[in-house]
């Protein structure tokens, strides 16, 4: 019997994930019912507070709608700059491959919250000490800084497995058409190694997703800073960080589902 | 007529759609050898693996050893201990030593000691002509050495039935006899076998029975001299041709 | 010279330094524990053929990931006074010699349910990934699904994925770095602290980073040596596979 259920659930995906979260919505307001009984959801999730949650003040860009560009800003870069510390770990010459190496290890052994800290009293200090100018950057900036240069680790490493996946074999036929190195990677290499890693890179993003709650410790106004904002206000601390958990499960939730079903594309074009 | 130790009466399986074993009857007396065989695809292995369970079927009546498999009240631990099972692909358990590979089965579920455990696994080991690896790992045996600890493994359990799923069709042709030649002397001694396989020669020299299927049915049963010296049907008549090439 | 290094200060803050490494190491010692435990439960419930166990150890799973880890503990910390609903927390926490027995729970709380997502999938995939005819043969012999479990399946799948497993361990030390947002004073809370009295954020960064470094370096060394000493061999996973 539970293998018909099974196979019915298989069978109408859209319809299981809708259910999926309704229940797990279901069980939590059980949750609640039993360990808060009184709740003042109303007075908590007010129009004003919501927006300001979503969209941040009214003259500034914040909130969720922030932590969404942040993500998608950092990924980009990190992106960038993660293929080439992945290429360079990935080559032979010792001149690129060992820094990139150092920078790889050192970022993938420090936690997060540290780099966000360090780069936002660094960047002064080292500016100042470089290049004897005062210079003071935006929470933001600083923000996007650290995301960059944390998540480029990570990927470099993905980026590393996936040329490490490309058979020898490409890269011969790329040397006997007399392509150069910049030429092989860009044009052959690079794009095959892509598609192999785009589950891992995905999934790295849903993670960057929800590491964009620690720029709370530099003060900017994304959503989770939003939302503390607003409790600091008027202290209903389980009714909006209840807000804050399912807002956050339903898009990184949504995000992965969204990368597994790419992922089978992806795997449907790798094997024809 | 004496209890069949096996009973399979009006029995279905699909997967889905896919229609596995359509309205199979077989039955199989104690001591009786049968073999399996029919083209690919043809259910042979489903039926097997229905017998001891690894597979469920979807209909129908079927008591192996006394035990209604239907019910759910017969406890199919003890069943599957009444009913060996050889594999294609030996299934040794890698992490432990050959000796372990036999004596596991006894210790944990028998309730052996290790000592009593080692001694009839060693007595096996012989019984297939491999004691000297007693302490080696499957990894470091060949296929033909590995199937034979893996039929050690299961007389172990002291079975009534024992079955074969395709016992030599993942091996190198030198080691197939090996292996057939522990298979007959097993024929010699008191268990029900069903087998499933290709080796005719097998067949010919020590089953008591042939069946042959198609299409998740039982096409065919004879005595192996009159299968193969007058097949009925023509899809007999053209795996016959096809296996004897 | 637009920043001059001074040392010296982490000598004279080294007992906070300290202090931070200790907390750090309770948070990370007793959360990998019930982490790997928690996670290994759900895991073999996530592989089970058991459609409901395997539903429910799914949304466990989907649950306590999506939800990212700053958040837990938030919700944990203000909304709820534990110390009142299990009192023997307090018990051990003084056993712990912790000062601040709330937030020191609702951090560790939230790490361990957090981390133990990812190890059960871990487990998940090693278990998946080992060739079915493993469970057969195990049950043609007549074991129960338990025994089959604990003897063949999760021995091996346990070696197989040791690497990944590895990592969530040390993810599980790095993230204890959020603790401080809610006050535990662990090793990056420190860096805070003696830079606000000290201003000297550098090398007080410097010296932690260090510190995180030394316990990813040896973590890994660790886990390397249980591979090696109390794992199956590898070689002999790898031989069944035909």
């Amino acid at each position: 019997m539970s293998d018909k259920l099974h196979n019915y659930f298989e069978k109408n995906k859209a319809f299981f994930f809708i259910l999926n979260i309704l229940l797990i919505i279901t069980l939590l307001k059980l949750f609640q019912v039993y360990t808060n009984p009184e709740t003042d959801f109303a007075s908590a999730l007010t129009f004003g507070n919501i927006k300001f949650m979503l969209f941040g003040m009214e003259d500034e860009f914040g909130g969720l709608a922030l932590t969404f560009t942040i993500a998608i800003v950092a990924i980009i870069f990190s992106f960038i700059v993660g293929s080439l510390l992945g290429v360079a770990r990935y080559s032979d010459v010792k001149i690129i491959k060992i820094p990139a190496t150092i920078y790889i290890e050192l970022f993938r052994a420090l936690p997060l919250i540290m780099v966000i800290f360090w780069v936002y009293f660094a960047i002064p200090i080292v500016a100042g000490a470089i290049f004897e100018t005062k210079v003071a950057v935006s929470a933001l900036t600083s923000a996007i800084i650290s995301f960059t240069l944390f998540e480029s680790a990570y990927i470099a490493e993905i980026i590393r497995a996936g040329l490490k996946s490309i058979p020898k074999g490409q890269f011969e036929a790329a040397k006997t058409l007399g392509m150069n190195p910049w030429q092989t990677f860009t044009l052959i290499i690079l794009p095959q190694a892509y598609r192999r890693m785009i589950p891992a890179i995905l999934s790295q993003f849903v993670s960057l997703f929800k590491d964009t709650s620690l720029v709370y410790v530099i003060g900017v106004v994304e959503f989770f800073r939003a939302a503390t904002i607003v409790n600091n206000r008027i202290y209903l601390s389980f009714e909006i960080l209840s807000f804050v958990a399912i807002v956050y499960f339903i898009c990184a939730f949504t995000l992965s589902k969204i990368a597994g079903q790419l992922e089978k594309k992806v795997e449907k074009q790798l094997h024809t | 007529m004496s209890e069949c130790i096996i009973q399979m009466k009006d029995i279905q399986k699909h997967y889905d759609k896919f229609h596995a074993l359509q309205n199979v009857n077989f039955n199989v007396k104690q001591g009786e050898i049968v073999v399996v065989c029919g083209p690919s695809g043809s259910g042979k292995s489903t039926l097997i693996r229905c017998i001891n369970k690894l597979e469920e079927i979807t209909s129908g009546t079927l008591i192996v050893n006394g035990h209604d498999l239907a019910d759910s009240k017969t406890d199919i631990n003890k069943v599957r201990q009444q009913a060996g099972m050889v594999f294609q692909h030996f299934n040794l358990f890698p992490h432990k030593t050959i000796l372990e590979n036999i004596t596991i089965g006894p210790i944990k579920v028998k309730k052996m000691t290790k000592d009593e455990a080692n001694k009839k696994a060693m007595k096996l080991l012989e019984k297939v002509k491999i004691p000297h690896q007693a302490d080696k790992y499957p990894g470091e045996l060949s296929g033909g050495q590995q199937q034979r600890v893996a039929i050690a493994r299961t007389l172990a359990m002291e079975p009534d039935i024992i079955l074969f799923d395709e016992p030599t069709s993942a091996l190198d042709p030198e080691m197939i006899g090996e292996v057939l030649d522990v298979m007959k002397s097993l024929a010699d001694e008191n268990y029900t076998i069903v087998c499933v396989t290709h080796e005719m020669g097998f067949a010919k020299e020590v089953a008591d029975r042939i069946v042959f299927m198609a299409d998740g049915m039982i096409l065919e049963e004879n005595t192996p001299q009159e299968f193969f010296d007058c097949p009925k049907t023509d899809r007999a008549k053209e795996f016959l041709s096809e296996i004897l090439k | 010279m637009g920043y001059e290094f001074d040392w010296l200060v982490l000598l004279t803050y080294k007992q906070l330094l300290i202090d931070g490494f200790i907390m750090t190491l309770k948070l990370s010692i007793i959360g990998i524990f019930f982490a790997f435990l928690l996670g290994s439960i759900m895991g073999l419930a996530r592989a089970s053929t058991n459609f409901f166990i395997s539903l429910f150890a799914t949304y466990y799973i989907e649950f306590f990931r999506n939800i990212p880890l700053i958040v837990q503990m938030f919700f944990i910390y203000f909304s709820f006074t534990l110390t009142d609903t299990f009192l023997f927390l307090e018990t051990i926490g003084n056993g712990l010699g912790l000062e601040n027995y709330n937030e020191f729970f609702s951090a560790l709380i939230a790490l361990i349910t957090y981390t133990s997502t990812y190890i059960a999938e871990a487990i998940r995939g090693g278990i998946q990934s080992l060739p079915k005819g493993q469970m057969e043969a195990a049950k043609t012999l007549g074991m129960s699904y338990y025994q089959s479990m604990y003897n063949i399946v999760f021995p091996q799948a346990i070696k197989i994925v040791w690497g990944p497993i590895t990592s969530q361990f040390i993810n599980l030390i790095k993230n204890s770095s959020l603790a401080m947002t809610i006050g535990v004073a662990e090793l990056t809370f420190q860096t805070q602290e003696i830079d606000s009295i000290t201003f000297r954020g550098f090398e007080a960064a410097t010296a932690v980073t260090l510190l995180y470094l030394f316990l990813t370096l040896f973590t890994s060394t660790i886990m390397s040596l249980v591979d090696k000493y109390a794992l199956i061999k590898t070689s002999r996973v790898k031989g069944s596979i035909r």
